[in-house]
């Protein structure tokens, strides 16, 4: 047991110490950061100003005024419409040449059941936003006709309307009550996270099984150790520099929570406010004075949607998910590392890789399945099964699944299963493999080597 | 005295393939005992075993009278074939790390390094990255790696393969003196000429089994073909009549094979008879590589 930790403790603090742990410790959440803020960015920017000439010929969407047309919908940020009664071929040849991106051609209309559809002629596609814009402002003008022709009361109608948001409750006893926007960010993130960690840490644990065969140092170290000691304990040292990445994260992030709890109660008082308020129009100055109720308001509804989540279970779940997953995947990337040797090429180590890292990409793509829908015969699934249940798995309990359920109970117990058959499978190759030179290994040699 | 090491009929098998079949050795204490075989005659694998790298199919490896694997890790070291350290490590950390997996308190894995380092004189390399020596700088550091337990049995596999001639001549010296100190060192090598050097005692292994073993002067005697070799000055007598079988001829030298019934007093006899002037007179003794390709036959894998 003692020499485990030796080895351990070797495998851990000479990847810690190293400039790289530190420099991926602080970039990864700000790569992460950077990447969400750019999709979010690249999904608002995505409308880009259009300028489209309108052809009606049902006369629904448009007046005469002299020689021009008036069109009646509506410009907005990101569509202007003008008008035209020239022929539909000059505006299809020519449309580029008075400057616009296209011609929708409104076809006459003879039945207000059945409006035939509009034709968008262009060189370039519309794109789903402008698309659905667009046909939501011809929707809202055909209706409003069709109301005025019932001889209905449009402020009646309007006040008919109604608004409902459903709120959703989960989690049995706790009864948090969880919010499915935060749930589903929450899940695919850590989803994330988990894929990135498992693989990294996974080729960090292949790549260092591989060195000491390529080194020849193994073969002084088994003369001290047992092969299974030596693969345990680069396992366990390397998935503890993963764990205390992630303990690094979590407390950063519970920091900030904190944080920002501390200024949310400093925003209650109103004085203070009344101070930052001040401050920051006097320093400022061109600011508008904030409006003090209205930011209070959605601070707290903020704070209290992230409550939602359970986050101590989820962190704990976490935690566990990371280190079973990471230890049911690790101990098969030691033993392809043991089958590996200098020589080998990427494509052979390619070929012997593929078949660890496929479940994990399928489980991704699974998660990205089961946001849908978190409680489904897919997500049951794919949540007790060692395979997929550590990236699976958390998102469920994000989406309020409880500790006190059959569901986490039978995953864990399968995931428990799962390493310790792994890693049994895998210490029976890599005890052969590490020895092996100058041979070229397949699959099929590797399942040879278990009968040993 | 009962032996150092002693294993018995050990056998090992890869799949279908006898690496080692049924061999017995007697290690003698204190000795430098001599592994001989060509490459891939399974003297790897028999100290991989010894090692407890490998588990035996069947046998068993006892030392000082006690099979116990565990126990016997620690008491052997091991300098493979193929060297290797830790690249990126430090010299004082790696040395620190091996001393301690081979079950040396923390304090005492500093002190015999202390001891190792000032003895080669390179204190200084204790901050220094193994990548950034020399190969024989290397080499002196996997020799303090595989003797800083200071183990009752020292294993070294081809010690002498890649070494410069100041650094093998430092490794030699270094392994009377461990003996002297009551170490027992076995030698794994196929460089026959080596071990007439340095053994006491050897082994003949060839195809996973052992030949012969025994003490390097047995053995020679064992397989003399009684060839005398006299020096001599001015002219032989005519050779025509010689009661003798020539076995080889040069330069102011011959040598002479003697049926069993005669003794090398009576070529001596001889020669003064006939009034030579003998200036030396030896027993030619075969050199082991000249017992080992009549043993196997002329045929090795090499």
């Amino acid at each position: 047991m003692n020499k485990i930790w030796l080895i351990i403790k070797r495998e851990y603090l000479s990847r810690v110490r190293n400039k790289s742990f530190i420099i991926t410790t602080l970039l990864a959440p700000l790569s992460l950061i950077l990447l969400f803020g750019l999709q979010f960015f690249i999904l608002t920017q995505t409308t880009d100003k259009k300028s489209i000439l309108i052809k009606d010929d049902s006369g629904l969407f448009s007046e005469a005024s002299g020689e021009h047309v008036r069109i009646k919908l509506k410009d907005d940020a990101g569509l202007f419409f003008k008008g035209s009664n020239l022929d539909l071929e000059e505006l299809q040849s020519g449309y580029a040449e008075m400057g616009y991106d296209g011609v929708l051609h409104i076809p006459s209309v003879s039945n207000m059941q059945n409006i035939p559809s509009p034709t968008y002629y262009s060189d370039r596609l519309l794109g789903m936003a402008s698309r659905m814009s667009l046909e939501n402002k011809l929707e809202n003008v055909v209706e409003n006709i069709k109301i005025e022709e019932a001889g209905l009361d449009k402020n009646m109608l309007e006040r008919l309307k109604a608004s409902i948001t459903i709120r959703e409750k989960t989690g049995g006893e706790e009864g948090a009550e969880a919010s499915s926007l935060i749930a589903s960010g929450v899940s695919f993130i850590l989803g994330f996270i988990m894929y990135m960690s498992i693989i990294i840490y996974g080729t960090l644990v292949m790549r260092g099984v591989l060195e000491e065969k390529t080194n020849r140092i193994v073969e002084v170290i088994l003369s001290s150790v047992k092969p299974f000691k030596l693969m345990i304990g680069k396992i366990v040292g390397i998935g503890a520099v993963g764990l205390t990445q992630f303990v690094i994260w979590i407390i950063t992030a519970g920091l900030l929570y904190v944080a920002a709890g501390f200024l949310m109660t400093m925003m209650m008082d109103p004085e203070t406010l009344q101070q930052m308020a001040n401050g920051s129009a006097g320093m400022g100055g061109a600011s508008p004075p904030m409006d003090a109720d209205e930011m209070q308001v959605k601070f707290a509804q903020m704070m209290d949607k992230l409550q939602s989540v359970n986050w101590g279970f989820l962190a704990v779940a976490f935690v566990f998910y990371y280190l079973g997953g990471f230890f049911f995947y690790s101990s098969l990337f030691a033993a392809v590392g043991s089958a590996l040797g200098e020589d080998s090429s990427s494509s052979d180590s390619q070929a012997l890789v593929m078949p660890i890292t496929v479940p994990v990409i399928i489980s991704f793509f699974i998660l990205m399945a089961i946001i849908d829908n978190p409680n489904g015969g897919l997500a049951f699934w794919s949540s007790i099964i060692p395979f997929s249940s550590p990236i699976i798995m958390p998102a469920r309990i994000a989406f309020g699944l409880s500790p006190f359920s059959i569901d986490f109970f039978l995953s864990v117990l399968c995931l428990v299963g799962g390493f310790v058959f792994t890693t049994w499978l895998a210490a029976k190759i890599y005890r052969t493999g590490i020895l092996m030179r100058g041979k070229k290994v397949g699959v099929k040699e590797m399942v040879k080597w278990l009968r040993y | 005295m009962q032996d150092l090491l002693e294993v018995k009929n050990v056998t090992k098998a890869f799949e279908k393939t006898l690496a080692v079949n049924e061999v017995s050795l007697g290690v003698p204490r204190q000795s430098i005992f001599g592994l001989l075989g060509p490459n891939g005659a399974g003297k790897t694998t028999l100290i991989r075993m010894i090692t407890n790298i490998l588990v035996p199919d069947s046998g068993t490896i006892l030392l000082e009278g006690v099979d116990n694997p565990q126990e016997r890790m620690y008491k052997i070291g091991y300098m493979p074939e193929e060297r290797g350290l830790y690249k990126k490590m430090k010299v004082g950390e790696q040395l620190l790390y091996l001393a301690q997996l081979k079950n040396l308190s923390y304090r005492d894995a500093k002190d015999k390094l202390d001891f190792w380092l000032g003895r080669f004189d390179i204190k200084d390399w204790w901050n220094k990255k193994v990548e950034d020596l020399s190969k024989g700088m290397q080499q002196k550091i996997q020799f303090i790696s595989t003797v800083i337990h200071e183990p009752n049995l020292i294993i070294l596999d081809e010690p002498f393969s890649g070494l410069d001639p100041v650094n093998s001549n430092l490794i030699r010296n270094e392994i009377y003196e461990l003996r002297e100190r009551g170490a027992t060192i076995i030698f794994s090598t196929h460089r026959m000429e080596q071990v007439e050097q340095i053994c006491e005692q050897i082994a003949l292994i060839h195809k996973g089994e052992k030949i012969l073993d025994g003490g390097l002067h047995e053995i020679k005697n064992q397989f003399k073909e009684n060839i005398f070799k006299i020096e001599y000055e001015g002219v032989l007598p005519d050779l025509a009549g010689i009661p003798f079988t020539i076995y080889e001829q040069a330069e102011q030298a011959i040598s002479l094979q003697l049926k069993a019934e005669e003794s090398p007093n009576d070529i001596l006899q001889y020669f003064v008879d006939k009034g030579t002037v003998v200036q030396s007179f030896n027993e030619i003794l075969p050199s082991i590589n000249q017992i080992f390709i009549n043993q196997v036959g002329g045929q090795t894998d090499e």
